[in-house]
């Protein structure tokens, strides 16, 4: 972690320890999302504040994914408020809120940890593309958060051949690249054992801790949740603080 | 946006790690083909027309002086001036001179008669029916100067007239003159002039019988069928141009012509049709390929979508990925072209024309590019357009 420090993350951390109150990054209310007839989600609240983490867990087919997927401006609810740092997120345009989540999100998703024929360097370096960080200053920074998830000797491996863990690993460094303010991972430790699944979550603490990030899990795994600050279970469409 | 040598970077180098070798192979071939009809085509079409247009005799007209039809009108022939003119005219590819009449003698051989057709050529009568001695040697410009009593047998004469090998350096009478063979003419235009004497036009009009013996037929082999119908229509005034000239009869190969022209069209046809199917195929294999890799990394679309990509990215992305593949298949098709037309001019014995080549290489990549972008489009705004949630989702 000490790596991350001097990558211009600290700068973050002053500010935000530096505020007495803990910021709000993330507030929805009342968010409502259905599939035809079918109703997913019926009026979730849900509030992030920076440095926590959040789990949101509940049985499968509950809404999790579809409500993670909301709350990072990848689907659009049919009701409800969502505000972010100080922002109404609805109303931004495709757009907008494709640079919103350039700038402040970092996303773990469900069904993709890799991009296949690349090599971890280039799957880490991704998102600095988009967001026009120069070649010469995006490598350094992705061998720093390599070293961070201990893959600095992978960085020329192809990333389809590393084992899950390792491409779980691969899915945060490139998650976190971006310096973002918001974490949203579904469902990360889902392919990893017992003890990786523990490291994983002792480094999504360290993430929080010292960076100021805000952290949704979304998982079913009850020792995920020790991890966490705020427990969501949803059941019904609902989100119920546990 | 994604910057364009990044997207360059991202593009490329994910090709060369998943070569799409089928694509590739299609798009190659379509360009290969171009290139190599392009360049060597001309030459080759010119090459195959040329002997159909020799095999079909229409780019051979005779030009005949036909005073004798006329009552006292005095004999005429073809002057040097004349013949100089025809040779230095662009379309014509060789001019040659014989006689309108063939003298025809008898002798005996053996209890059977044997007929002998004597005719007169000058040294390019070879040319112009593109004939070559089969045994020995052809009527050349010293036999011509020197007037020489030689004579050339076509094969079924020589087999007539003397019962054995090598007929070269036999003797011939005629007309109390003993001539030499000095060789057997062969050739696909020989035909029924393998039972023909020739012998030099300047000793034919020193013995033979008056009033045949003059260079009285012009014999003209055209460079291609499209030279031979506008000289036919300028004759008179060419002819005219450079000596007096009673009444003369032209005979070409109208027919054949237009038969010929059908087929030089068909192989046109033929060829277009070949380079738009291989390229089509490309452009289709293109397409293909690009649907087959936006369906496969829809996951990984969503995740860059998710990431901050933008739609316009997206689409540069799968467009950039279907232009380099069809570039790929540019550049291979460009090296088997370049390959095919080296062989095709070594066994040809044609100068191979890199000038040509080489400037049809930016044409070969623009149309590769084409191919890439008439087939990939459409994917990559499909890819462009995907909707995220439903990405993520997809099985
Ligand atoms: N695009 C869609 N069209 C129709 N129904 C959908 C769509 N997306 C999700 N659903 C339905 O919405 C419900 C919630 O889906 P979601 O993926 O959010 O569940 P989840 O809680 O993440 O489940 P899991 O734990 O298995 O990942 C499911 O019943 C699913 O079938
Ligand atoms: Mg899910």
């Amino acid at each position: 972690m000490s790596r991350l420090r001097r990558t211009g993350m600290t700068v973050r951390y002053m500010t935000a320890s530096a505020d007495t109150a803990v910021e709000e990054l993330l507030t929805a209310a009342d968010i409502v999302k259905n599939y035809g007839s079918y109703q997913a989600l019926r009026g979730v609240s849900l509030t992030l504040h920076a440095g926590r983490m959040a789990a949101v867990m509940g049985p499968s087919g509950c809404g999790k994914s579809t409500l993670l997927l909301i709350l990072g401006l990848l689907q659009k609810p049919d009701a409800g408020t969502y505000t972010g740092l100080g922002r109404d997120l609805l109303s931004l345009d495709a757009r907008e809120q494709a640079l919103f989540r350039r700038r402040f999100f970092g996303f773990i998703l469900q069904s993709c940890a890799v991009f296949s024929y690349s090599t971890v360097e280039e799957n880490v370096e991704f998102p600095l593309m988009y967001s026009g960080v120069p070649r010469r200053e995006r490598l350094a920074r992705v061998m720093d958060l390599l070293e961070s998830v201990n893959l600095a000797g992978k960085a020329q491996a192809r990333s389809n051949l590393l084992s899950g863990g390792e491409q779980q690993r691969v899915a945060i460094a490139r998650a976190l690249i971006g310096n973002p303010r918001v974490l949203l991972a579904d469902e990360p430790t889902g392919q990893l054992d017992g003890e990786n699944t523990q490291k994983l979550m002792a480094h999504f603490r360290r993430v929080c801790d010292d960076l100021a990030v805000g952290i949704i899990i979304v998982t079913h795994d009850p020792q995920v949740a020790d991890y966490c600050d705020t427990v969501y279970q949803l059941r019904d469409g609902r989100a119920i603080v546990a | 946006m994604l910057k364009t040598s990044d997207l360059l970077r991202i593009v490329v180098k994910r090709q060369l790690r998943q070569l799409k070798l089928g694509v590739i192979l299609s798009i190659s071939l379509g360009i290969a083909m171009f290139i190599g009809v392009d360049v060597v085509g001309k030459d080759l079409e010119n090459r195959i027309v040329s002997d159909v247009a020799l095999i079909g005799n229409v780019t051979i007209l005779t030009v005949t002086m036909e005073e004798h039809l006329y009552p006292n009108t005095p004999p005429h022939f073809f002057t040097d001036k004349t013949v100089t003119m025809f040779k230095n005219l662009p379309g014509v590819m060789y001019a040659g001179l014989s006689m309108r009449f063939v003298e025809v003698i008898r002798t005996q051989v053996q209890d059977k008669n044997v007929y002998i057709r004597i005719r007169g050529v000058d040294p390019f009568f070879w040319k112009v029916y593109e004939l070559n001695a089969y045994q020995g040697r052809l009527l050349n410009e010293i036999d011509e100067k020197q007037r020489s009593r030689v004579c050339v047998l076509g094969i079924d004469l020589a087999r007539n007239l003397f019962q054995n090998e090598p007929y070269v350096g036999k003797t011939l009478t005629i007309f109390n003159d003993n001539y030499t063979v000095v060789g057997i003419a062969g050739g696909l235009m020989m035909r029924s002039r393998t039972l023909d004497c020739f012998i030099p036009l300047t000793a034919a009009s020193d013995r033979l019988i008056a009033p045949n013996t003059y260079p009285n037929m012009l014999l003209l082999r055209m460079r291609s069928i499209d030279d031979v119908e506008p000289i036919i229509k300028k004759m008179p005034e060419l002819i005219l141009s450079q000596q007096n000239t009673p009444y003369l009869k032209i005979e070409y190969a109208k027919d054949e012509i237009t038969t010929v022209r059908t087929i030089i069209r068909r192989v046109h046809v033929l060829l277009l049709l070949g380079i738009a199917a291989s390229l089509g195929l490309g452009a289709f294999g293109i397409w293909q390929s690009s649907f087959a890799s936006v369906r496969e990394r829809t996951r990984e679309i969503g995740l860059q979508l998710a990431m901050g990509a933008e739609q316009g990215d997206i689409m540069r992305q799968f467009l950039g990925e279907a232009l380099c593949n069809a570039l790929l298949g540019g550049l291979a098709g460009i090296l088997f072209g370049i390959i095919t037309i080296l062989a095709v001019c070594m066994a040809m014995g044609m100068p191979v024309a890199w000038l040509s080549i080489i400037l049809h290489i930016p044409i070969c990549l623009a149309a590769a590019s084409l191919v890439g972008a008439l087939g990939g489009t459409w994917p990559a705004v499909q890819a462009g357009r995907m909707d995220v949630a439903s990405a993520l989702r997809f099985e």
